[in-house]
């Protein structure tokens, strides 16, 4: 799901970050508004689970991959506005460190999958959950993993498929947009009768799955063993008066049971690499020409891509020459971790404005 | 009797406004002699954990860190140890982590701005390992700086075979940053508040500053002398020989496979070419 540079028209890409700046500032007012300076940790270990997410690619019949992405867990667990965050973090170090997404098509990457996917994830949860939690016969009061899960099991379905959805919207009006004299694509040359049919199919079925499982097994995993990193009120019931975490407490929250999760998904990352092939929408410059669409090749490399912008990422692919395509999936993994929790511990230190207790 | 009469001028109301004056100058020189003298003060509070690596070990391992990046061909080596670096950072906190940051990204900021000019002449891949390498070494000493006791270092120093002369520099060294910066920091108070009115001079007042406290620091000096040597002081210092830890060991197995892969990466790019 992630568009390379030269996907999209400049243009296009101006327009989708333009659209999601109103998103980035409400949620950055919100995070240093609500969220405790010391939880800003939690915010950096959500970024690295959506970018470990990432990398655990899930080969299609047909030669194409997917993968999950994590936004609509991250929005229950910590808020829509914080998985936003979140996940805008991780698209860029993505983006500037591993060359996975383009440096200018980040604002539209994060139109679809730190935008849409946690919102539309979000709010489609607290819709399943009213009618879980119904069906279960259980109250809005605790101990009810198994409804709650199914929810996020439904919300994580819809939002990546939203978000898939998107991207398949903005490849699609490519063609219809731009073209050169010969009436040749200038960007995605795949029109809106091939991308949505394309993006949908790996959607619906085996990342739609891929992400449900994710969800499922990060959400269950932290309700159960670390409760403390789940901070989003709304979901999950304040204490009571009396059991208010005081600043010290906030400090020594229990995240080691995480900590433990993050470096099974590292040590585990080289399993992505199992999976052969090219995400549909993520060709090269060099194999776009040789794609097939409706039983046709398509035959030409389109001029937007010969002479657009190349960014030279400094791990580019999670590769590196002189080590083996697994060690340098994990160091990649390791620095993706780093970074994300490294971003967030500085903007922790920058942050001026006191917290106002959660409502 | 007449009554008494209050004088005309007292009844004036005084409208003194005095001239804005600027005192940037004097200000940020102090506030970086305060920060500096923070830094000093809180070293000996970083308590080394039961399971830390020595301070000797510590500087070995930070020297053969620096050593090998410095030399490293390959890139992925830079990259290995970089992502290594990260991993370290990212479980300090955060005020820890903006200050040992804070000197690698001035130094990868001024090396990018020093390369920027190879990317006109197409050589992009300095542009990029450079200032990786000027961050990676700056953070691997800013780590070792501000995560280990600074007395200790006098100790590391003789482990390693330092002469004399200069363990006994760097230990008078880091008390008298101390003692002169507080002289410093006393005389650019006293600077600030003597200056009434608009002085558009106070730069100028470096020189009195600096030559003030270079004469103090010579008598310092020479009380330092006659008081170490009233006390038998003849220069030499004994080797402390600090209990070799399994954390060491540890170090030293790390520092080893640091070294293999190093003469790895070098021999596969040299096979390449």
């Amino acid at each position: 799901m992630h568009i390379p540079d030269n996907y999209l028209s400049a243009s296009t890409c101006a327009v989708l970050a333009i659209a999601t700046a109103p998103v980035w500032i409400h949620s950055v007012k919100k995070v240093t508004r609500e969220f405790p300076k010391e939880r800003f940790s939690a915010l950096g270990v959500a970024a690295a689970f959506s970018f470990l997410a990432m990398m655990f690619n899930v080969p299609l019949p047909g030669g194409t991959t997917g993968h999950a992405v994590g936004g609509t867990v991250l929005a229950v667990l910590l808020g829509p506005e914080a998985a936003c965050l979140a996940l805008s973090i991780a698209l860029l170090i993505q983006a500037l460190l591993f060359g996975d997404g383009g440096v200018l098509a980040f604002g539209a990457n994060a139109f679809n999958m730190a935008f849409v996917l946690p919102f539309a994830g979000y709010y489609s949860y607290l819709a399943f959950r009213r009618v879980t939690r119904v069906l279960s016969g259980k109250s809005s009061e605790g101990g009810s993993l198994v409804p709650d899960c199914v929810a996020v099991a439904l919300a994580s379905y819809v939002g990546i498929n939203l978000a898939a959805l998107a991207a398949a919207v903005e490849f699609g009006v490519q063609p219809l947009l731009f073209t050169d004299g010969a009436g040749q694509a200038l960007y995605c040359p795949y029109p809106l009768s091939v991308s949505i049919p394309a993006m949908a199919v790996g959607h619906l079925t085996l990342f739609g799955a891929a992400e449900v499982v994710f969800s499922v097994a990060v959400y269950a995993f932290i309700v159960k063993t670390a409760p403390d990193f789940a901070v989003n009120r709304a979901v999950f019931a304040p204490k009571s008066a009396e059991a208010q975490p005081d600043a010290e407490s906030e400090k020594k929250s229990k995240f080691g049971p995480v900590y433990l999760l993050i470096a099974l998904l590292v040590v585990c990352a080289p399993l992505g690499l199992l999976a052969e092939g090219t995400a549909w929408g993520e060709w090269g410059a060099d194999e776009i020409a040789e794609t097939v669409a409706d039983g046709k090749t398509l035959g030409y490399t389109p001029a937007g891509m010969t002479d657009g912008f190349a960014w030279s990422a400094l791990i580019p692919d999670y590769s590196t020459n002189g080590l083996p395509d697994w060690a340098a999936y994990v160091l990649s993994a390791i620095a993706g971790v780093a970074l994300s929790v490294i971003c967030f511990k500085l903007a922790a230190a920058f942050v001026k404005s006191e917290p106002s207790q959660q409502s | 009797m007449t009554e008494p009469r209050i004088p005309d001028w007292l009844l004036v109301e005084e409208r003194r406004e005095p001239p804005k004056d600027r005192d940037v100058f004097l200000r940020r020189s102090a506030d970086a002699l305060r920060a500096l003298l923070r830094e000093i003060r809180s070293a000996p509070e970083r308590r080394h954990g039961k399971y830390a690596f020595s301070t000797t070990v510590r500087l070995a391992f930070t020297f053969v860190v620096v050593l090998l990046v410095s030399a490293a061909r390959n890139f992925a080596f830079v990259e290995l140890v970089g992502v290594g670096l990260l991993a370290l950072l990212a479980t300090y906190r955060s005020k820890k982590l903006v200050r040992v940051l804070a000197a690698p990204v001035q130094a990868f900021i001024l090396a990018a701005i020093i390369l920027a000019p190879s990317l006109f002449w197409g050589q992009t891949r300095a542009f990029v390992v450079v200032p990786c390498k000027a961050f990676i070494t700056t953070a691997a000493l800013a780590i070792l700086a501000y995560s280990t006791n600074w007395n200790r270092f006098t100790c590391a120093f003789k482990a390693f075979g330092a002469p004399d002369a200069l363990v006994f520099i760097f230990d008078l060294t880091l008390k008298y940053v101390v003692v002169l910066g507080e002289i410093c920091l006393e005389t650019l108070d006293a600077v600030r508040l003597r200056s009434v009115g608009r002085n558009r001079r106070k730069a100028r007042t470096l020189g009195g500053v600096v030559g003030g406290v270079f004469w103090r620091a010579q008598k310092m000096a020479q009380e330092q002398y006659d008081a170490m040597t009233c006390r038998c002081f003849a220069g030499k210092y004994r080797r402390f020989r600090a209990p070799f830890r399994a954390a060491d060991l540890l170090a030293l197995a790390l520092c080893l496979i640091l070294i293999a892969l190093f003469v790895y990466l070098e021999y596969a790019i040299r096979c390449s070419n």
